[in-house]
């Protein structure tokens, strides 16, 4: 997790051909580094969750955080939970001792940082079809699973991560191929604006595999192109954020939003937090499909995806094996292609990551974001919206709860593994098309 | 062709060519209703029912004046949705599904009140059940067939001396096996074709 990533990105180089009537394309590799954040910066912020056990006006509440040297307080869209900002000169510990003690206060616990599961990237620019460099789509037989379903506008997915490219605002643009993909009305939790515009390209990526546009002569496709995305921006340009956004993020999905949320991606994680817990539990109950990468660290499966409610994702690459990156456990659900850009076992020349849309970190580490291209990545990151977007399509076909939506999804799962369910590859590999396709008497 | 059916064609020749010897034989039709006793979860969530209506024929064979063999087949058509099962949830999914189920018997049945127009009996047969399931996912036809072992007994009445004799009959199936190989027969557990019927019967004999 602490170490820097090497991301890899392929330039292309336009060669005009023949009588000068055809245009070919030929890569070139390019390298670039992009670093995600070390461990030794993901340092906690000085803050605090308090939670209070009834409702309260905001300046009670303030008292009574001040009393215990709280400085400033911010209330979250439920109500119930403040972001406290702690005096720099009192411990945390100390602090959460004496807010746990104050009347009426439920609990409070740090706030804890989150952050996008990291991905090595690389940046391919075909002049053709782009489907084509999409293998995971095939493995998955999407085209099948479009011919029985592709979503409509009134299911919208919410993509809780650094943003979506989907405005053209300020320096922000928006990507070339989201065809006539519909967005929903979204919030930057970082600012309380509407302009959840993606400064990492992270979230751009997660997007695209959900609802790039499909069938409009340009870039790749996604799984549920015809769903609505709802853009949320609750991590950082360094793909950093709190338990307390992400949490804010989820109550405005399928709470607070004017068009809510069907199904929640979190293409992110972090230690367990209450706040979130809460969050999510309530999400479900509201009928929210909540999917989440497992994480990359090769370990156990991380929080939230370990959050029972939660659609656990580990990724497998090219050959149906677990991706050597890929999270593992007790709670993890299912699989999806995370690919792996290190092999090739295609041999086409090509790494064997996913292949969406989205533009360079590097540049937008420079605070260019119109760098748009087509990026070879990697990680449960990619996997998790290949899942959602199933969730969408099964939503759209008449499956209407999320204990439906995850039953379907793993009882129609390619066994991968030992026999049954296991750890390493939970019910296994989801198969769209046979989860769409129900189930008969006997088959 | 597969070992029931030849064991029930092979029957079907030998009842033929006693009928045309023996008393008391008869063309018998019928019409009732079966229900899917032994998988009840998955008929309810596949059709919205656990029964339906059958129809039948069957060649009846007296055997001296308190016995008699049947050899016989009904047939019983279900359509519904293809769906996804967890549990109590049940969410059809809009794909139409058809499900036939055609038994096939040969039954020994056991007659009382010789002299009376009223003549209930009990038996038993064997036979087979042949399964077809048929489904259209856009475009696609996706279906499965299957034959098995089936038993079964029975207990009913005819009424009447002349040419036309009425009667009703209640019968009960165990069809192992036939199903919970996929489907929502697995995510159920139920493996077992079989079930009740209730039938009226009218019987032609010559």
């Amino acid at each position: 997790m602490s170490q820097p990533r090497a991301a890899v990105f392929l330039t292309t180089l336009i060669a005009i051909a023949g009588l000068g009537t055809a245009a070919r394309v030929e890569p070139t590799r390019g390298f670039e580094r992009v670093d995600t954040p070390a461990d030794a910066e993901l340092e906690a912020p000085h803050e605090a969750i308090v939670k209070f056990e009834t409702a309260t006006t905001f300046s009670t509440a303030m008292h009574t955080i001040q009393d215990a040297g709280g400085l400033a307080a911010r209330r979250s869209r439920s109500g119930a939970h403040f972001l406290v900002s702690l005096d720099p000169t009192v411990r945390v510990g100390e602090a959460l001792e004496r807010l746990g003690r104050l009347p009426g206060v439920a609990w409070a616990e740090p706030n804890g940082v989150v952050r996008k599961f990291g991905s090595a990237a690389e940046l391919f620019r075909p002049n053709d079809s782009f489907f084509r460099f999409q293998w995971h789509w095939r493995l998955l037989n999407a085209e099948r699973t479009w011919a029985i379903q592709t979503g409509d506008p009134s299911i919208v997915v919410a993509v809780l991560d650094t943003g979506i490219a989907f405005e053209n605002f300020g320096p922000f643009r928006r990507a070339p191929d989201w065809g006539d993909t519909v967005f929903v009305p979204g919030l930057n939790v970082l600012d309380g604006s509407t302009h959840a515009n993606d400064d990492d390209g992270h979230g751009t990526h997660v997007a695209s595999t959900i609802a790039e546009g499909t069938n409009n002569l340009e870039g790749g496709a996604g799984l549920a192109f015809h769903c609505a995305l709802m853009p949320v921006k609750v991590l950082d340009n360094r793909g950093l954020g709190s338990f307390f956004d992400v949490a804010e993020g989820i109550y405005y999905a399928f709470r607070d939003a004017p068009r809510k949320a069907r199904v929640i991606n979190l293409s992110l994680g972090g230690p367990g937090s209450r706040t979130l817990t809460e969050a999510i539990d309530d999400a479900v109950r509201a009928g929210v499909v909540v999917v989440a990468a497992s994480g990359n660290e090769n370990s156990t499966v991380s929080f939230p995806a370990s959050h029972p409610g939660v659609i656990a994702v580990g990724a497998v690459d090219q050959r149906k094996q677990r991706a050597e990156y890929s999270n593992f456990g007790s709670s993890l659900d299912v699989v999806a292609f995370g690919g792996d850009v290190d092999r090739d076992d295609d041999r086409d020349g090509d790494p064997d990551g996913i292949l969406q849309q989205t533009f360079s970190g590097r540049d937008a580490q420079r605070g260019i974001f119109n760098s748009f291209g087509y990026f070879y990545l990697n990680g449960t990151s990619q996997a998790s919206p290949q899942v959602a977007a199933l969730a969408a399509l099964l939503i759209r076909q008449g499956v209407t709860t999320p204990a439906g939506v995850q039953f379907a999804i793993q009882a129609t799962a390619e066994d991968l593994g030992t026999r049954g369910r296991d750890d390493q590859y939970g019910h296994g590999l989801i198969q769209p098309a046979e989860a769409l396709s129900g189930m008969g008497l006997n088959r | 062709m597969n070992a029931p059916f030849r064991i029930v064609l092979a029957a079907a020749v030998l009842a033929a060519a006693s009928m045309a010897q023996a008393d008391g034989s008869g063309l018998e039709l019928r019409g009732g209703y079966f229900d899917m006793t032994n998988a009840p979860r998955s008929a309810q969530a596949l059709f919205g029912q656990r029964g339906g209506p059958l129809v039948g024929i069957a060649l009846r064979v007296g055997l001296g004046e308190n016995n008699f063999v049947r050899i016989g087949a009904s047939f019983v058509r279900r359509t519904g949705e293809r769906v996804i099962a967890d549990g109590e949830d049940v969410f059809p999914l809009g794909h139409p599904l058809e499900v036939q189920i055609l038994p096939a018997y040969l039954d020994l049945a056991r007659q009382f009140l010789r002299d009376s127009a009223l003549r209930p009996y009990v038996g038993f047969g064997v036979g087979a059940v042949l399964f077809r399931e048929e489904s259209e996912v856009a475009g696609d036809t996706l279906s499965d067939e299957r034959a098995k072992l089936s038993t079964r007994v029975l207990l009913g009445a005819t009424w009447g001396q002349g040419t036309w004799r009425l009667g009703a009959e209640l019968a009960y199936s165990r069809a192992p096996d036939a199903i919970g190989l996929g489907g929502v027969s697995k995510v159920y557990g139920e493996n077992d074709l079989g079930g009740l019927s209730a039938a009226a019967t009218l019987t032609w004999r010559p």
